[in-house]
């Protein structure tokens, strides 16, 4: 059977699946039965660990076939992938199949592969498949982070810091917000450019060494012979002379003692540029690593080198060495080949040889005179063995350069003694160096530097987190994401929110729009300004993309209603909603806690998937499970006698009068007051004390300043206009139940419905209008058409308007700025007006350009 | 003429308190040619230099060198004036400089000061040659010398971004320099210190630094805080290069992904031959490229420090204007922003706006780019000839309006005989008050209680690399009179002279070479700072001399307590320590503050007695507490250490 791929999307944080990023394909199944006989020719393919591709024929279907197949190829790439789901849909021969991944383009192309694989192998073809995955193996080395950088991230993700990427390089961002650390290699943003400037330079490097008595060799330019004759006589020991910029061994001589060496090694070495000498300190090579002021690895580097067999060429050697698949072509794999280039025939040629010279039995040769990993050298780990005053040296050198993160060049005979007893010195200091040697010696233990470092870049009490509150449901978001921001903001938090409406930060507006999904969320993060953030996640982000954050502090619910949006995405019933609304509460911290709206049952549900605590609020006190979670000990907030009450067990901690919360109009508007106390319960939740949580409520008013188009209540002439967003069922109740606190006679409203609602939910709000109202005035706009045809929305509404009661009048408009001047027009002494505002800023500006001209 | 020999002298020395250079001039054949003796050596000279009227001179006005000139003056003189003028002309002023006789007929001591050290040499060779063509009537291409010098001063001497911030440094009397010709500047010593490297601090993160410098992630990261910055993107195809222009909206910038602020970048690109013309020109180099919108308006340099604005200015036709007090608080708070975004706590941003007294958001002002290498030129007030962003990096390095801001008590130790056991008694009692105590002594430099360097270096060395260290909080200097003489002292103030001895006997008869020795020894007592204390030996035959040259306090010392000298200072409310008995009395005033008991003292010679009264003194001066010193002495175990002849 053949599948056909009829969508695909990366879900880059915590999704409905998994907390793990994944791929969910859409695919549709064809033709017959697959015959496993068929796979038999590819049996035999083996991932990174050694597994073949047999293990995956014990799947029972041919879609869990494919799926752990995606993952298998995956596993090839050198991914550590496992987790795979297959999901029928409404459709019969239509499957989701989930995939976990690591590398978003490698699972892309994986999924890609298999499709085409069953492809063939349903056409009897035969699938150059060993080829395809070598292909993918080497797009995941391009792809992924170096080894370096990877050991440094899954130190970091150890200690549950989120990490991400930030360009195609390797700059990575740790952390969130203002308590991030960046990372590039092993540089932090606490590396110094200045100290990055001064390694550089060696001869500046090696006076500060002296300066500080870390021991290094003598050493000066020179522009001619006779200077270089005359260091030597003044140190009296043979010396080395090489190129000031020189690498790889090109130009240097060592061990000169007569004036004859010392020409011939000048002259050679003058050819490549500005000529310095040194002291000559015999030994071997090693390689310090410190971190912050630590000795964290030490490796004894060798240059690359064969060893005979009797039989063998150096190039048939070579060859051999470099069939080790762990042999990579650069820095992407732990260990490099080993190359036979023009240096190395010199190198040989020095010794007498070429590279068809066959080596006797254990006969070894150099094949290249520097020990760099990166031209094939090997490192032998020798943390254990350095002496401390060799260790107290190299974390000197670090710190008189100003390097964080160094690598220090040592030459010693022996790393186990003091570098002074031995002449030992110090020659170099690199920033940024490499960790592969440290992570993957060729011999001796592998060291945690990458621990080291995740813990130069934290202390021990960090978490590289700010608070993050996540908030969703059908109504109220943004008036909670509002109340909490501006609580946050009081204490001192710089704090951004994303919502509806845009992304800000404090008073500063990133982006505008709707803004409740994933994308907004990771750009606000990774802003290093912000203290706090507060985020509106609606269902459609979820969906699309999972969270745009991997954990928050306090998730909040605050209710689901009759739903909305039912019907898209495959989202059906209230049970499905739920299921992608509960994705945050899946995300709170262990020690942070979900805020959950007792009196809503779907909501109360969610408390089965939340790792930490529950905090349940209710209008209410008198809610059953409110009762039954307080009864166990817990923590509720709730209003009673006139105030919001917090209390844990039966003790209650702090009460705040309603009528000092001025957004719920002395407690007479019940969706506000659930919007308050699920604000409150957030504020608690995150451990702010109560009486920055009172001066906050207090001065929060929910006009058009501080919560534009949330319930926005102004009395002008006698009459009562109120501004408010609301748009489905849910949010129309809440609204019709609060009226009678806002005394009048006649009621007009201005509504429309959006046009991906389900035609039932749109007769229905119609009919919620024409039973509450007594003018209805309706439009349509091209805004939220959505699809639909001209005058549909207008239509649907009007077949529930009709049903209704109380309606007396209605009319009709094609702009939403029309039906709203229509209706202020209108307005007389002792009216209310509901004016439901879709372009949210537009009509506010109306509303207050009306007003300051006194026309309302 | 010839150049003998050039002695470079680092900080406080004989001649002056700044490094100077002290060249031994033979003048030869010009022994006696006085400058008004030789026909038309003058008006050559003043041809070729005629910035020369500015100098003062002895007469102290301007033109006062001028009437030496005409009134006569001999080519020592001249060459030092010269000398001067040609480091003046390179951007290096310089106040001071001395020409003396020496005991040999015609051979001259020609002291000029210096900044930096190999252009000054450079100055004093050509100054000589000028001369030398003056005075023969030569044709002289002052013109191409100085074009070399200044190539030369380009190549090895500082930038002028650096020489602001060494200005501003020695404004503020903050001891600063080059470490080893480099580019890495001090500021400060020990712990205290701070560096800068072109214009970079130690507190500039590289990955902030290569942020700034990559345009295709700075404009992101800017944008989304919300910060207003020209639309731009990677420019792969020059085929795409006008529609992408079009897009953008005429005209355009196109300029390398990844540069310094103002490098290769191409502006105000308006039609299709222009904007391929560009591509062209900026492929050439090999460079991935970015197009971007252009900004019309004016350009403004903006330079937050830690979240403030500290200098602004708009680069216009006629120069630089200073504008910070116009800046729109909403134009700093997104400069602050863009700072913190990209995690600079110093920071250069630019922004084009028509007028920076209104916010960026209400003309289509945007920021256009950010510096992390600073060039602080952009910020150089010609009115003052301060550099305003060198003077608020200093404030920031040193912020306390303290009196000697970024140095460490230095302890100079000087004296005929006893200073070397005086410098190690000192460094023993600070180790055991767990001081991060360095000294530098004929023995060698201990780091605390490390010897880092064994071998004898010349003290000047010694004290430059000991303040150098960025681990100490207080340095002890052994400084004898012939190391002063050879190298001066490298340092230029110290909060302690600690004078062990200065007596008669130990002194050579020769009276001129008293005198030479007592000019030597002087500059340290000369280096006292006004919050400073002078440690005299009372009864020395030196130290009424000594004591008048003190600017801060004088503490005395002595065998005895009889002492008439210190009856008066005591008399005076000064501070005394003697020896009475078995203890060590520690006085201020008429009071007896404290008595030590040291149990070596009976078998300690008078020289070796008067060097640890002079240990103890500075030691209780600096703050140790009596008993503290007294337990320190009495752990002391290298009092017969081998002292190197010292005269």
């Amino acid at each position: 059977m053949t599948f056909t791929l009829l969508a695909v999307r990366a879900l880059r944080g915590p999704n409905i699946w998994s907390r793990l990023t994944v791929l969910e394909a859409v695919l549709e199944q064809q033709g017959k039965y697959l015959s496993k006989q068929s796979l038999t020719p590819y049996l035999d393919i083996k991932n990174s660990a050694g597994l073949s591709l047999s293990s995956c024929i014990a799947e029972h279907s041919d879609w869990d076939l494919f799926a752990s197949l995606v993952i298998f190829f995956q596993q090839c790439a050198e991914m550590s992938v496992s987790f795979w789901q297959v999901r029928a849909t409404s459709v019969d021969n239509v499957h989701k199949v989930i995939v976990a991944y690591n590398e978003e383009e490698v699972a892309r192309r994986a999924l890609e592969i298999a499709i085409d694989f069953f492809a063939a192998l349903c056409a009897d073809q035969n699938y150059p498949l060993a080829e395809q995955l070598t292909a993918l193996r080497d797009m995941g080395r391009k792809e992924r982070l170096g080894p370096s950088t990877q050991a440094i991230v899954d130190a970091v993700r150890a200690r549950n810091i989120p990490v991400m990427r930030l360009n195609e390089h390797n700059l990575l961002q740790c952390g969130y917000g203002s308590r991030q650390a960046k990372i590039q290699a092993a540089e932090t943003d606490r590396t110094s450019i200045v100290a990055e400037n001064i390694a550089q330079h060696k001869e500046l490097s090696k006076n500060l060494f002296r300066a500080v008595g870390v021991p290094t060799p003598r050493g000066c330019s020179v522009k001619s012979v006779e200077e270089a004759w005359q260091f030597a006589c003044q140190v009296k020991a043979p010396i080395v002379i090489k190129p000031e910029s020189g690498h790889q061994g090109k130009g240097v001589a060592v061990n000169l003692q007569t004036l004859e060496q010392i020409q011939a090694g000048f002259e050679a070495a003058a050819k490549l540029g500005p000529v310095m000498v040194e002291t000559l300190i015999p030994g071997e090579d090693y390689r310090l690593l410190i971190v912050g002021n630590r000795l964290v690895a030490a490796a004894r580097r060798e240059p690359p080198s064969v060893i005979g067999d009797g039989k063998k060429t150096i190039a048939e050697l070579v060859a051999e060495i470099n069939e080790n698949p762990l042999r990579g072509e650069d820095h992407a794999t732990v260990l490099s080949k080993l190359i036979l280039d023009d240096i190395a025939v010199g190198v040989l040629a020095q010794q007498g040889l070429t590279v068809d010279t066959v080596l006797a039995a254990k006969q070894k040769v150099v094949i290249r005179a520097n020990a760099n990993l990166s031209t094939g050298g090997s490192a032998i780990d020798v943390t254990d063995s350095v002496h401390p005053e060799v260790a107290a040296r190299a974390i000197d050198a670090a710190a008189v350069v100003g390097l964080n993160i160094a690598g220090i060049d040592v030459i010693a005979e022996d790393i186990s003694r003091p570098l002074e007893e031995q002449n030992g010195g110090i020659v170099e200091v690199n920033a940024a160096p490499g960790l592969r040697m440290h992570l993957a010696p060729t011999a001796g233990a592998a060291q945690p530097v990458g621990e080291a470092i995740a813990d130069l870049l934290f202390a021990p009490h960090e978490d590289g987190r700010i608070p993050i509150f996540a908030v969703t449901g059908t109504n109220g978001k943004t008036t909670t994401v509002r109340l909490i921001a501006h609580i946050l903001r009081a204490a001192g938090f710089y704090t951004g929110i994303t919502c509806t409406e845009g992304v800000y930060a404090n008073d500063d507006c990133i982006d505008s729009g709707d803004c409740s999904g994933p994308k907004s969320a990771r750009l606000l993060l990774k802003n290093s300004c912000i203290d706090a953030a507060v985020l509106e996640v609606a269902r459609g982000g979820i969906l699309r993309e999972g969270l745009g954050f991997d954990f928050c502090q306090v998730a909040v619910v605050t209710n689901l209603g009759a739903g909305d949006h039912l019907g898209i995405q495959g989202i059906e019933t209230l049970d499905d909603l739920a299921r992608v609304k509960q994705t945050i509460v899946s995300a709170v911290l262990p020690q942070g806690a979900a805020v959950l709206n007792a009196a809503d049952p779907y909501v109360a549900a969610m408390h089965a998937v939340c790792p930490a605590e529950i905090i349940y609020f209710a209008c209410d006190d008198s809610t059953p499970c409110l009762q039954a979670h307080l009864a166990k000990g817990g923590r509720g907030v709730f209003v009673a006698h006139g105030d919001v009450v917090f209390s844990q067990g039966d003790k209650i901690v702090a009460r705040i009068p309603l009528r000092n919360i001025p957004l719920t109009h002395q407690g007479k508007v019940k969706f506000q007051v659930e919007n308050v106390c699920a604000a409150s319960a957030a504020i608690w939740a995150f451990g702010l004390n109560f009486s920055l949580l009172a001066q906050g409520l207090l001065n929060f008013k929910g006009d058009n300043a501080d919560a534009p188009g949330r319930f926005n209540v102004i009395y002008s002439k006698e009459a009562f206009i109120i501004l408010d967003y609301g748009h489905n069922v849910s949010a129309l109740e809440s609204i019709i139940e609060s009226l009678p606190q806002f005394p009048h006679k006649r009621r007009s409203v201005v509504y429309s419905a959006a046009g991906d609602r389900r035609d039932s939910d749109i007769v229905a709000q119609g009919l919620l209008l024409g039973n509450a109202f007594d003018q209805v005035i309706i439009y349509e706009d091209v805004r939220i058409m959505r699809g639909r045809p001209e005058g549909e929305i207008i239509q649907k509404l009007k077949q529930g308007i009709e049903q209704g009661e109380r309606v007396q009048q209605m009319h009709t408009f094609y702009s939403e700025e029309e039906a709203a001047i229509y209706a202020l027009g209108h307005v007389q002494a002792q009216d209310l007006l509901l004016l439901q505002v879709d372009d949210v800023l537009g009509i506010s500006q109306l509303v207050q350009g009306l007003l300051e001209k006194e026309a309302l | 003429m010839d150049i003998r020999d050039i002695r470079v002298l680092h900080g406080l020395n004989m001649w002056t308190y700044r490094s100077a250079l002290e060249a031994i001039v033979d003048l030869g054949a010009l022994k006696d040619a006085a400058s008004n003796e030789l026909p038309g050596f003058n008006a050559r000279l003043m041809a070729w230099l005629p910035s020369l009227v500015e100098h003062r001179c002895s007469i102290g006005e301007r033109g006062g060198f001028c009437q030496r000139l005409t009134r006569g003056t001999y080519q020592a003189h001249i060459l030092e004036h010269v000398c001067l003028e040609l480091q003046s002309l390179l951007g290096y002023p310089i106040g001071f400089g001395r020409a003396r006789e020496t005991d040999e007929e015609g051979v001259y001591k020609v002291i000029v000061g210096f900044q930096d050290e190999q252009v000054a040499i450079a100055c004093l060779y050509r100054a000589k040659e000028l001369l030398q063509a003056a005075v023969e009537d030569f044709p002289y291409d002052i013109q191409a010398v100085l074009e070399e010098l200044k190539e030369y001063a380009r190549q090895v001497g500082l930038t002028d971004s650096e020489r602001a911030l060494i200005a501003a440094a020695k404004q503020r009397n903050i001891p600063c320099g080059r470490v080893e010709h480099s580019h890495l500047l001090y500021f400060g010593q020990g712990k205290k210190q701070k560096h800068s490297w072109c214009a970079l601090t130690d507190d500039t993160g590289s990955i902030a630094y290569n942020i700034v410098d990559n345009r295709e992630l700075l404009p992101q990261l800017l944008r989304s805080a919300g910060l207003p910055v020209p639309e731009g993107h990677l420019l792969s195809d020059r085929g795409e290069a006008w529609s992408d222009a079009e897009n953008l909206g005429l005209p355009v910038v196109i300029k390398r992904r990844y540069a310094a602020y103002a490098q290769g970048a191409q502006l105000n690109l308006c039609t299709q031959a222009a904007v391929e013309h560009a591509y062209d020109l900026a492929k050439d180099d090999g460079y991935s490229l970015i197009i971007e919108q252009f900004v019309s308006g004016s350009t403004y340099h903006l330079l937050m420090i830690h979240g403030q604005l500290v200098a602004a200015s708009c680069e216009n036709s006629s120069g630089i204007t200073h504008v910070k007090s116009l800046v729109h608080p909403e134009n700093i708070h997104y400069a602050a922003l863009a700072a913190k975004i990209v995690g600079l706590k110093i920071a250069h941003i630019v922004m084009v706006a028509e007028d920076i007294q209104k916010s960026l958001r209400k003309q289509q002002g945007k920021i256009v780019a950010m510096n992390a290498e600073l060039n602080l030129l952009y910020w150089q007030d010609a009115g003052s000839d301060q550099n305003l962003a060198a003077t608020a990096l200093m404030a920031d390095f040193f912020p306390e309006a303290q009196d000697n801001p970024g140095r460490i008590p230095i302890f100079s130790v000087s004296g005929l005989k006893g200073q070397n056991l005086a410098a190690r008694l000192l460094h023993h009692i600070f180790l055991q008050q767990k001081q991060d105590v360095g000294l530098a002594c004929q023995q060698g430099i201990w780091l605390k209680q490390r010897l880092i360097n064994p071998a004898r270096s010349d003290q000047a060395k010694a004290a430059m690399q000991l303040l150098g260290n960025p681990w100490i909080d207080c340095a002890i200097l052994e400084n004898s009179w012939q190391g002063i003489q050879a190298m001066g002292l490298g340092f230029e103030r110290c909060a302690y002279a600690v004078i062990t001895d200065v007596a008669a006997l130990d002194l050579p008869e020769d009276p001129d070479q008293q005198e030479y020795i007592f000019k030597n020894i002087r500059s340290v007592v000369d280096g006292v700072k006004t919050s400073g204390v002078a440690i005299l030996p009372a009864e020395d035959l030196l130290t009424p001399a000594l004591a008048k040259l003190c600017g801060g306090q004088v503490c005395y010392f002595s065998l005895t307590g009889e002492q008439p000298v210190l009856q008066a200072h005591a008399a005076a409310q000064g501070a005394n320590v003697y020896l009475k008995g078995h203890f060590i009395i520690l006085a201020q005033g008429q009071e007896k503050v404290a008595a030590l008991s040291v149990e070596i003292l009976s078998q300690l010679d008078e020289h070796a007695q008067k060097s640890l009264l002079a240990a103890v003194s500075a030691a209780w001066l600096s703050g140790s507490h009596a008993e503290g010193i007294a337990q320190a002495l009495n752990s002391f175990r290298d009092w017969f250490v081998q002292e190197p002849q010292s005269l």
